[in-house]
């Protein structure tokens, strides 16, 4: 029956993703923004709390993804770049969780439950390759008992300091997206580098690194080739990772159109200066109103994708929707919110707002940009008749 | 525990709308609209459902709904035709005025009635539009009795003969006491209500709205539905009337929604048959992603109403996540409805499809208020 109440546990998980947001998070989040860098004080009280980014556990009846879209929500209304840094398996889980075979998702996730704060990547965009993952060219070449990678990728989130790097690359670059496999690489694997950490817009506390791959070698058994795992496999790893990540994203956004709507409303009706005009003051609350229904509106349909993943119900189509639709939402809520607040005096909440504006515009960008998240949508409503794959 | 899957019930209730949107609504569409009214065999099926009667069976009504399973119901019957779930809209609402307002008398008084006679409920304003905050129809109570004002536009039947409400607000020795539904009496001589037919709107067409006008009314027999006689009594009047309004605003909205997704399959369903250049025009990216848009559009919008709804359900305050709701889904009506024409392109400017009509339903929706 259809039913917009969180479960007890549902809610506890929300309320504490906002304290640890509240107190933990928005605190910091100016001066981590301004230095580039996340102090290492923040992962360790971050692991002693127990907070992690990305629920990933195998227990039944538990819902993964309503959790991770909740929390996701919430952490990124305290500061999204942070959130992104909490601890955990971060974008590897998925495809692990979702690819890996029981005993990979032991040995490969186990890690996350010791003592030291430690994190995971996903490795998928490459210099040449940004939308379109089929033309992946990081080479993983069969050699004995190894595999064997070279390449390079680029925007990857917690790069450097991530203890294993989920790498998709391609076994064969003459198959196209057939070729495509999921490789986990440990921290220290030689022939594994860092390069550079990018200098971004926004989202300038989290960690963005390129990767590189020097004739890397890794065990087989680093192949993840669970139950799932077929001739396509790899591809649909890919893919079935964005269907398990988009509405977490898109919570993301949500939670950062929340803040700086909050922000702006509050604004707006205790600090207006002296003398703003009554019909201008009515034009913003009403574009306010509309913005926080949609904000509304963002938030249940991340809910609804990640319901359906929850129950194993298809949900591509419902995940691109929700990412694009709060994807160009957070957009609009921060350039309004800065627009809105331009008068007034500086101070951290203005401060706040225009680092939201930064941080807002990668959501329309990564994990598909809007454009990719349009394809999904349009190819699930009208299949051969849809936008061709050239 | 978060579900976004209709139960059993509410899937076949809301099975059974979409099969009279198919063979009744979509059918007679665009003579209803000719007419201006519901033609009788439409009528006469409605009826035998039970749809216009959602009311418990002690009051000669089929047995009362919940808020999600109405929004259900009414998404279904829009995509089937505005105007006529417009017609639908406007004979349930004194009904459940009554229900959620009234006191037992007047249910036991004016339900039945309702069931035999087309029924009317004046909400929207000349100025105020659906805002019931800004309401400029009152009923003012004095020592020595009571002035009624009155000023409506767009009453879904608004020229019966049977039950007449209106929404104003309660001015008493105390002030503003917000939002009342007032019964006003077809017998009573000194307080006639002037009836004016909005004739040919520009769209929603198969339901009759008309103008009321009422200036300084006094004496006769207006009731305030849920008012005690006594001040110690509790006023059950204004949360029924509140719940009432809010209710409203959620079938108001899913009429928006289902016009919206009636839009958006049909040109969905042109754009993969329509060759050009060789290929369906679907396949074309600025016509994909016009669609997807559209598609992300209605989603949103029916989870908003949904989202309502189930607050209203669970006896949560409603009114502000309703009248929201409302709002955003008439806005992605008008967006979707239009950008459906333009999908269609030339021949969605003709009659020959239904989107232009659509297009106009959407914009009347708006035009309520």
């Amino acid at each position: 029956m259809i039913d917009f109440q969180l479960s007890k546990t549902e809610q506890a998980a929300r309320e504490a993703a906002h304290f640890i947001a509240e107190k933990e998070l928005r605190p910091i989040s100016l001066e981590c923004d301004r230095t580039e860098s996340i102090p290492d004080s923040f992962f360790q009280r971050m692991k002693r709390i127990g907070a992690t980014r990305t629920p990933t556990g195998t227990g039944e009846g538990r819902r993964w993804s309503l959790l991770g879209v909740l929390a996701s929500e919430e952490t990124a209304w305290g500061d999204a770049g942070l959130a992104t840094g909490i601890p955990g398996p971060g974008l590897a889980g998925p495809p692990i969780m979702a690819f890996g075979s029981d005993e990979q998702r032991k040995r490969f996730l186990s890690i996350y439950e010791d003592e030291q704060p430690r994190w995971g990547a996903l490795a998928l965009s490459e210099p040449g390759v940004g939308s379109d993952v089929s033309s992946i060219a990081t080479l993983a070449k069969e050699d004995g008992d190894e595999w064997v990678l070279n390449g390079q990728k680029h925007f990857i989130t917690n790069g450097a300091r991530a203890d294993l790097v989920v790498v998709f690359a391609t076994i064969n670059p003459q198959w196209g997206r057939a070729g495509i496999r999921p490789f986990v690489v440990p921290k220290g694997t030689p022939g594994f580098t860092v390069g550079r950490i990018e200098k971004k817009l926004g989202l300038r506390a989290s960690q963005t690194a390129q990767l590189f791959f020097t004739d890397c070698r890794i065990p087989k058994d680093h192949l993840l080739a669970g139950r799932a795992f077929e001739s396509m496999a790899g591809f649909k790893a890919a893919m079935g990772t964005l269907d398990a990540t988009r509405p977490m994203v898109g919570a993301l956004a949500t939670g950062i159109a929340r803040a700086a709507h909050e922000v702006a409303a509050a604004w707006v009706r205790d600090e207006l200066p002296q003398g703003y005009p009554f019909s201008r003051k009515d034009a913003v609350v009403e574009e306010l109103e509309d913005l926080g229904a949609r904000i509304d509106a963002a938030r249940l349909l991340c809910w609804r994708a990640a319901w359906m993943a929850d129950h194993n119900i298809p949900n591509s189509k419902e995940a691109s929707i929700a990412k694009a639709y709060a994807g160009q939402l957070v957009m609009q809520v921060t350039s309004a919110a800065v627009r809105i607040m331009a008068p007034a005096d500086d101070c951290e909440c203005k401060r706040l707002v225009e680092k939201w504006f930064r941080d807002a515009k990668v959501f329309d960008i990564f994990e598909g940009t809007a454009q990719i998240q349009r394809l999904v949508i349009s190819r699930r409503m009208f299949g051969d008749a849809g936008p061709k794959r050239d | 525990m978060i579900d976004f899957a209709p139960n059993e019930e509410q899937t076949a209730i809301r099975d059974l709308a979409h099969q009279i949107a198919v063979e009744q609504f979509r059918k007679h569409a665009r003579a209803a609209e000719e007419a201006g009214d519901m033609p009788a065999e439409v009528r006469r099926v409605l009826a035998e459902t039970g749809l216009l009667t959602p009311f418990p069976e002690e009051y000669g009504g089929s047995g009362t709904q919940d808020a999600v399973t109405h929004a259900l119901i009414m998404e279904e019957l829009a995509w089937g035709d505005g105007g006529l779930a417009l017609h639908v809209f406007g004979s349930i609402l004194a009904p459940l005025a009554l229900l959620l307002a009234g006191q037992e008398s007047d249910k036991l008084a004016f339900l039945t009635l309702c069931a035999e006679e087309e029924s009317a409920v004046g909400w929207s304003e000349p100025a105020a539009g659906l805002d019931v905050r800004q309401m400029g129809s009152a009923l003012r109570t004095y020592d020595d009795g009571w002035r009624l004002d009155i000023t409506k536009r767009g009453v879904i039947h608004g020229h019966t003969k049977g039950i007449k409400l209106a929404l104003v607000r309660l001015e008493t020795s105390s002030g503003n006491e917000g939002p009342r539904l007032v019964f006003l009496p077809p017998d009573d001589t000194e307080c006639v209500i002037e009836v004016t037919a909005e004739e040919e709107p520009l769209g929603l067409r198969a339901a009759p709205r008309a103008r009321w006008r009422l200036r300084d009314g006094a004496g006769g027999g207006a009731i305030v539905l849920g008012l005690p006689i006594s001040r110690d009594l509790p006023d059950e009047g204004k949360p029924g009337t509140l719940r009432f309004i809010a209710l409203a605003n959620v079938l108001l909205g899913s009429l928006a929604v289902g016009t919206a997704r009636a839009a958006l399959d049909y040109a969905a369903d042109y754009a993969q048959n329509r060759i050009q250049f060789g290929k369906p025009i679907s396949s074309f990216q600025a016509i994909a992603f016009m669609a997807a848009e559209m598609a992300m559009e209605v989603d949103a919008a029916r989870l908003l109403i949904w989202r309502a709804a189930h607050a209203w359900d669970t006896g949560e305050d409603a009114l502000r996540l309703a009248e929201r709701a409302r709002m955003q889904a008439i806005k992605t009506a008008q967006r979707v409805t239009t950008d459906a024409v333009q999908i269609l392109g030339g021949a969605g400017f003709l009659q020959d499809h239904p989107v232009e009509l659509w297009m106009r339903d959407a914009a009347a929706l708006a035009a309520l208020g």
